[in-house]
C-alpha cells in the first residue's frame, strides 16, 4: 500500500506518541533521574519530530505541485484476485505455522500451506501437492534431522 | 488409539536392540520404556556460556547411556524467564527436560514471572560454584581485610563493583555481603554489565573496582596476572582453589552463596521417568569424563540426588527472598 | 622452544589426514548452514560443539574455526541471489550484491565478494599473528565510555549510507532502536514494552526481524506479481567462470581493501564489536571517500569491496582478546574459549608461552581454512546460482518454508515466526513507501549496547556528562562523533537553504 508522506507521517506521530507514553511509566530504580525511560522517551520524541517533518515536507511539495494526490493507494496488483489470493495464501501459510503447528505438527501445516500457496499462484493440483510434499520432507529433513532444531511433531508425536 | 500402539512397541523393540548392541542394559530400559524417540534439553542460557556448555556435556553423556538423542535447544532472554517458563509449561512426559538454575529463585520475588522451584521435578543437582571477591592486580588492595576496611571506611558510592544485570545474582552476592559487613547495600555501586566477561574487562579498563563473579570466569584474567583473587564467598574453600580462602577465614565478613545448575523435569513427571534420568545423573556426576570437563572449565561438581535437589532449591527459595528484601531489589 | 620449532611442530600436528578431513568436512557444514536463510555461524558453531568434546584439540579448533569462517562467507549467497541478507553484516552492502545480481553479474559480485573476504581474512589472520598481544593491551583500555562512542559512531554509518531520503533513513533508524528496547532492560532490570508477554520479555531476535524485513517482505512482493500478465523480468541466469573480472575489481581497489582489512581487524579486535560494526563503518567510510559516492546501493562493486574485507578481517580480530585474555569478541569466540579450556589450553598470555605449538597451530588452521574458502566457496556459488534457474513461482515459495523454519530455529519457538511475520508486512509497507530497512537492523544490532554502554557510564560517573570524554580515546572517539555529527547537521542545512534558494 503506497501512502503519502503526511499519512506515514501522522502514523509516525501516533506511535512516536504512544512510546513516550508507554515509556513514561517505567519506574526508575533508586531514585536516579534518568533510568530505563530515558532513551524510549528520546526515540518516541524523535519519531514525532520526524513524522513531523514528514508532514510538513509533503504539504509544502503538494502546494508546489498544486496537483491533489490519493492520500493511500493500493498496489494495482492487490486490487484483483490475481494478485491478492499469492498474497492471502502466504499470510496463511505463516499463520498457520503460528497458530497451528504446536497440535497439527509441522509437517501437516507445512504440506497442506505450501500446496494452496502452489495452487494459488497457479500450479497443476499434482505439481502443488508434490513440491509441497518434497519441500516439507526436506525442510523437515535438514532442519529437525540434521540440524535438530525442534520442530513441532504434533500428530506424529511418538513416531519420529 | 490403538493404531499408535504397534508402532511404539515396534520402536520400542528396536531402541532396546539398539541398546543392546552398544552394550547397555537392555533390561532396564525395557522395563521403563523411556525413552523411545528423542529428549529435548531446554537451557535458559544462550550458546558459548558457561550452563550451555554444561547442558551440553551432560546432554552427550545422558545419550551414551540411555541409547537416544538428547538435543539441546537454547530459550534465552528475560533473564532466564523464557527458558524456565518453557521447561515448566512442557507435557510431563520426560521428552522435555531442562537445566533449572539459581535464578528460579530469584525471578518471581522480582515479579518476572510466577514461576518457582515448585514448578518442576527435581532429578539431580550438577554443579555449584560460590563467586570470589576479584580486584584488578592494580589494585592498592591485595588481601580482603584491606579491601573490606577501605570499603567500610569510604564514603558510599566511592567503590564501584559490576558482574552482571541488575539484581542479578552476582548482584545479590556483593549486596550480601555488603550486609554482612553491616553496610547499606548500596554502599558500593552496582554497575550492571551484560554478563561475566564485560565485567572483567571493565575491570582491568580500569571502570570499576571490584568484580564478584564465579571462579571459572575470572581464571583467565586471574591466570595472566592481570587480576587478583581475594577471598570466595562459599562455605567453604573451592576444590579448585584450595589456596584462596573464604570471606569468614580472611576476616571479610561472614556470607556465603553460590550459583547452581540442576536437571529437571516440568512437574509431576513420571516416577519411572524421573528415576531413569535420576539414575543416570548420578552415574554422570562421576564418570571421569564429565568430571574432567567440569575441572578443565574450573567448576564445581556438586551433586545432591533427587530429593535433596528440591530441598536445597526449596530452602533458596526463602533465602532469596530475604536477601532481596534486605537489598531493597523486591518491588512492591 | 624456539619460535621456528614451535611453528613446525603445529605443522606436523595440522598436516595429519584427520585433521585436513575434518576441516573439509566441517567447510562444507559451514558452509551449508550459512547459505540457509536464517541460521547463522553461531548456530553452525554451537552444533558442533558436542562433537568437538571428543575429538582431540586441534582436530576440534579445526572444525570450528572452518566451519564458522565459512558459514560467514556463505551469509553472502542468499543475500545476492534473493536480496535476503545471511547476517546483519551482509545487510550491509545486500542492496548492491543483489542488484549486481539482477544486472546479470551475480559471478562478478559473490566472485569479488569470495576473493576479498579470504584477503581481509587472511590479513586479520596476519595481524592476530604478529601483533596479538599489543592489540589485545588496546582492547583492553576500553570501557563503558569508549563503547558508547563507538555504538554512537556505527549509527551515524546509517546517516551516510542513506543516500536518497536521509529523513526516511532516520525514522527508520530510530523504529530499529524502539525495538531494541522491548524486553527486560538488563541496566535497570525493568521490563519494557512485553505487555504481560514472556516472550517479548526476551525482545526482538534480530535475525528473525531480519527474515522478515527482507525476505518475506520480498516474498510478499514477488508472489502478487506471478499471475500479472507482463511478469517481472526473471533474474539473468549467470554462468561461466566465477573468478572472471574479479582480478580488475581487485587490481583497481587495493586501498580499499587495505583499509577495510585494518579497520576490520581493529574493531574486530574489540569485544562484542564484531564483524556486524565492522562492515558497516567500512561501507561508510568507503562511500564518504568514493570518487562515485551516487553510484551506492544501485549495484556498486566498490563498497562491497569495503565491506567485505572489513567483515572477515573482524573475525580475525576477534580471536584477539579470546587468545589472549580470554575475553569474547563474539558469540562464536564465545564459544570457542569454552572449547580451549576443555581441552587444557586455558586462553591467556600463557598460553603463548606454555603451549606455542598449539597457538601456532591454531595460526595454521586459520590460514589454511581461508584458503580452503576459495575452492569450497566456488563450489557453492556454483551450486546455490542453479536456483536462479528455478521459475519464481517454485522458487518463492519454497524460501518462504526455509525463512519459516529459519526463523523458528532462532528462538526455538513459533515466537521467531511471529516476529519474522510482524517484521515482514512493516518492512514491506516501509519499503513501498520508500523507507529503506537496512537502518532497522543497524538499530536493533546497535541499540543495546549504545543505550546499556550509557546507563553503566552515567551510573559509574553519577550523572557527570564530562566523563564521556575523560578517558583519552573515548575523547578521540567522542569529538570525532560530534564532528560526523556537526558535519551532517550543516551540509543538511546547506542543502535545504540552497533549495529555498532555488526555488
Amino acid at each position: 500500500m503506497r501512502v503519502t508522506d503526511a499519512l506515514s507521517g501522522a502514523l509516525f506521530i501516533a506511535i512516536g506518541l504512544f512510546i513516550f507514553q508507554v515509556a513514561s511509566g517505567f519506574p526508575n530504580p533508586g531514585g536516579m533521574p534518568y533510568g530505563a525511560s530515558l532513551l524510549p522517551r528520546i526515540l518516541g520524541a524523535g519519531l514525532m519530530i520526524g513524522g513531523g517533518l514528514l508532514v510538513i515536507g509533503d504539504i509544502v511539495s503538494r502546494r508546489a505541485a498544486g496537483a491533489p494526490v490519493a492520500l493511500a493507494a493500493l498496489e494495482p496488483e492487490l486490487k484483483s484476485p490475481r494478485g491478492l489470493l499469492p498474497a492471502a495464501m502466504v499470510l496463511v501459510l505463516v499463520l498457520g505455522h503460528i497458530l497451528l503447528a504446536q497440535t497439527l505438527g509441522y509437517l501437516a501445516v507445512s504440506i497442506i500451506g505450501l500446496t494452496l500457496l502452489f495452487l494459488s499462484v497457479r500450479l497443476s493440483w499434482s505439481a502443488s501437492i508434490g513440491l509441497a510434499l518434497a519441500g516439507s520432507l526436506l525442510c523437515w529433513w535438514l532442519f529437525a534431522g540434521l540440524l535438530r532444531v525442534p520442530l513441532p511433531r504434533g500428530l506424529l508425536e511418538g513416531f519420529l | 488409539m490403538t493404531d499408535f500402539t504397534k508402532p511404539n512397541r515396534r520402536g520400542l523393540l528396536l531402541g532396546a536392540a539398539a541398546l543392546g548392541a552398544i552394550g547397555l542394559n537392555p533390561a532396564r530400559a525395557l522395563a521403563a520404556g523411556y525413552p523411545d524417540r528423542p529428549v529435548t534439553v531446554v537451557v535458559p542460557w544462550g550458546a558459548g556460556g558457561g550452563t550451555d556448555a554444561t547442558a551440553r556435556m551432560i546432554a552427550a553423556l545422558l545419550e551414551k547411556r540411555l541409547g537416544q538423542p538428547f538435543t539441546v535447544v537454547n530459550r534465552t532472554g528475560g533473564a532466564g524467564v523464557v527458558g524456565h517458563s518453557a521447561i515448566a509449561s512442557a507435557n510431563a512426559d520426560g521428552y522435555t527436560l531442562g537445566i533449572v538454575t539459581v535464578e528460579i529463585t530469584m525471578m518471581h520475588h522480582l515479579g518476572l514471572t510466577e514461576l518457582g522451584p515448585d514448578d518442576y521435578t527435581p532429578l539431580g543437582l550438577m554443579n555449584a560454584d560460590s563467586p570470589a571477591v576479584t580486584v584488578s592486580s592494580d589494585s592498592p588492595y591485595k588481601d580482603i581485610a584491606a579491601l573490606t576496611d577501605a570499603i567500610r571506611t569510604s564514603a558510599p558510592g566511592t567503590f564501584k563493583a559490576s558482574g552482571t544485570g541488575q539484581g542479578g545474582i552476582w548482584h545479590l552476592a556483593l549486596v550480601g555481603w555488603l550486609k554482612a559487613l553491616g553496610l547499606e547495600g548500596n554502599h558500593v555501586t552496582w554497575v550492571p554489565s551484560e554478563g561475566s566477561a564485560p565485567a572483567m574487562q571493565d575491570l582491568i579498563a580500569g571502570g570499576v573496582d571490584i568484580v564478584t563473579v564465579s571462579l571459572a570466569e575470572t581464571k583467565a584474567m586471574v591466570d595472566a596476572g592481570r587480576a587478583l583473587n581475594l577471598a570466595l564467598m562459599g562455605a567453604e574453600r573451592a576444590s579448585s582453589h584450595p589456596d584462596l580462602p573464604t570471606l569468614a577465614e580472611a576476616g571479610g565478613g561472614d556470607f556465603a552463596l553460590a550459583t547452581w545448575r540442576g536437571v529437571c523435569g516440568p512437574k509431576d513427571l513420571p516416577a519411572d521417568v524421573a528415576e531413569t534420568i535420576s539414575k543416570a545423573l548420578a552415574e554422570i556426576a562421576t564418570d571421569p569424563e564429565f568430571v574432567d570437563f567440569m575441572d578443565g572449565r574450573g567448576f564445581n561438581i556438586e551433586y545432591l540426588d533427587p530429593a535433596a535437589h528440591g530441598a536445597m532449591m526449596a530452602g533458596a527459595d526463602v533465602a532469596m527472598g530475604d536477601t532481596m528484601r534486605a537489598a531493597g531489589l523486591v518491588q512492591g | 622452544m624456539g619460535t621456528f620449532d614451535a611453528i613446525y611442530a603445529a605443522a606436523l600436528l595440522v598436516m595429519d589426514p584427520t585433521v585436513l578431513l575434518t576441516a573439509l568436512l566441517a567447510g562444507m557444514f559451514g558452509m551449508f548452514v550459512g547459505a540457509m536463510p536464517g541460521l547463522t555461524a553461531t548456530m553452525a558453531t554451537a552444533l558442533l560443539v558436542p562433537i568437538t568434546f571428543f575429538m582431540d584439540p586441534i582436530p576440534a579448533l579445526a572444525a570450528i574455526v572452518t566451519a564458522s569462517g565459512m558459514a560467514i562467507f556463505a551469509g553472502d549467497i542468499p543475500g545476492a541471489l534473493l536480496r535476503i541478507p545471511g547476517t546483519p553484516a551482509s545487510a550491509a552492502y545486500v542492496e548492491d550484491s543483489h542488484r549486481l545480481a539482477r544486472q546479470g553479474k551475480l559471478n562478478l559480485a559473490l566472485g569479488v565478494s569470495l576473493v576479498v573476504s579470504c584477503i581481509g581474512g587472511l590479513f586479520g589472520i596476519a595481524v592476530l599473528f604478529l601483533a596479538a598481544p599489543i592489540l589485545a593491551e588496546f582492547a583492553l583500555k576500553f570501557t563503558s565510555y569508549e563503547y558508547f562512542w563507538l555504538a554512537a559512531l556505527g549509527l551515524s554509518c546509517a546517516i551516510f549510507i542513506a543516500s536518497a531520503a536521509p529523513l526516511k533513513a532516520g525514522i527508520s533508524l530510530l523504529i530499529g532502536l524502539a525495538l531494541a528496547t522491548v524486553g527486560l532492560d538488563p541496566t535497570t532490570g525493568v521490563p519494557r514494552f512485553t505487555f504481560g508477554s514472556t516472550n517479548l520479555l526476551a525482545g526482538v531476535e534480530f535475525i528473525p526481524a531480519m527474515i522478515g524485513l527482507f525476505a518475506l517482505a520480498e516474498v510478499m512482493r514477488g508472489v502478487i506479481r506471478l499471475n500479472s500478465a507482463d511478469p517481472v523480468q526473471a533474474m539473468p541466469v549467470s554462468s561461466g567462470p566465477l573468478f572472471k573480472g574479479v582480478g580488475g575489481v581487485i587490481r583497481k581497489h587495493p586501498k580499499n581493501i587495505l583499509r577495510s582489512s585494518i579497520l576490520g581487524t581493529l574493531i574486530g579486535a574489540l569485544p562484542g564489536a564484531g564483524a556486524d560494526i565492522a562492515a558497516w563503518m567500512a561501507y561508510a567510510v568507503s562511500k564518504r571517500f568514493s570518487k562515485t559516492p551516487e553510484a551506492y546501493g544501485k549495484g556498486h562493486v566498490e563498497g562491497l569491496v569495503d565491506a567485505s574485507s572489513a567483515n572477515n578481517a573482524a573475525v580475525g580480530g576477534s580471536w584477539i582478546p579470546a587468545l589472549v585474555f580470554g575475553i569474547p569478541g563474539d558469540s562464536v569466540t564465545a564459544i570457542v574459549i569454552g572449547v580451549l579450556y576443555m581441552k587444557g589450553l586455558n586462553p591467556g598470555p600463557t598460553v603463548f608461552l606454555q603451549n606455542p605449538q598449539l597457538i601456532y597451530a591454531v595460526f595454521i588452521i586459520f590460514i589454511l581454512s581461508t584458503l580452503l574458502l576459495l575452492p569450497l566457496g566456488w563450489a557453492t556459488v556454483r551450486a546455490a546460482r542453479q536456483v536462479l534457474r528455478v521459475p519464481r513461482r517454485i522458487l518463492l515459495p519454497m524460501v518462504l518454508s526455509f525463512c519459516l523454519v529459519g526463523s523458528f530455529a532462532m528462538t526455538n519457538s513459533s515466537f521467531g515466526i511471529i516476529v519474522m511475520l510482524a517484521l515482514g508486512l512493516f518492512g514491506w509497507l516501509l519499503e513501498e513507501n520508500g523507507f529503506p530497512v537496512a537502518p532497522i537492523i543497524l538499530g536493533l544490532v546497535l541499540g543495546p549496547m549504545f543505550e546499556r554502554m550509557f546507563m553503566t557510564s552515567m551510573i559509574k560517573s553519577g550523572g557527570d556528562l564530562s566523563a564521556f570524554f575523560d578517558r583519552p580515546i573515548a575523547a578521540v572517539l567522542g569529538v570525532c562523533v560530534l564532528l560526523l555529527w556537526s558535519y551532517a547537521l550543516i551540509s543538511a542545512v546547506n542543502r535545504m537553504a540552497r533549495k529555498k534558494g532555488l526555488a
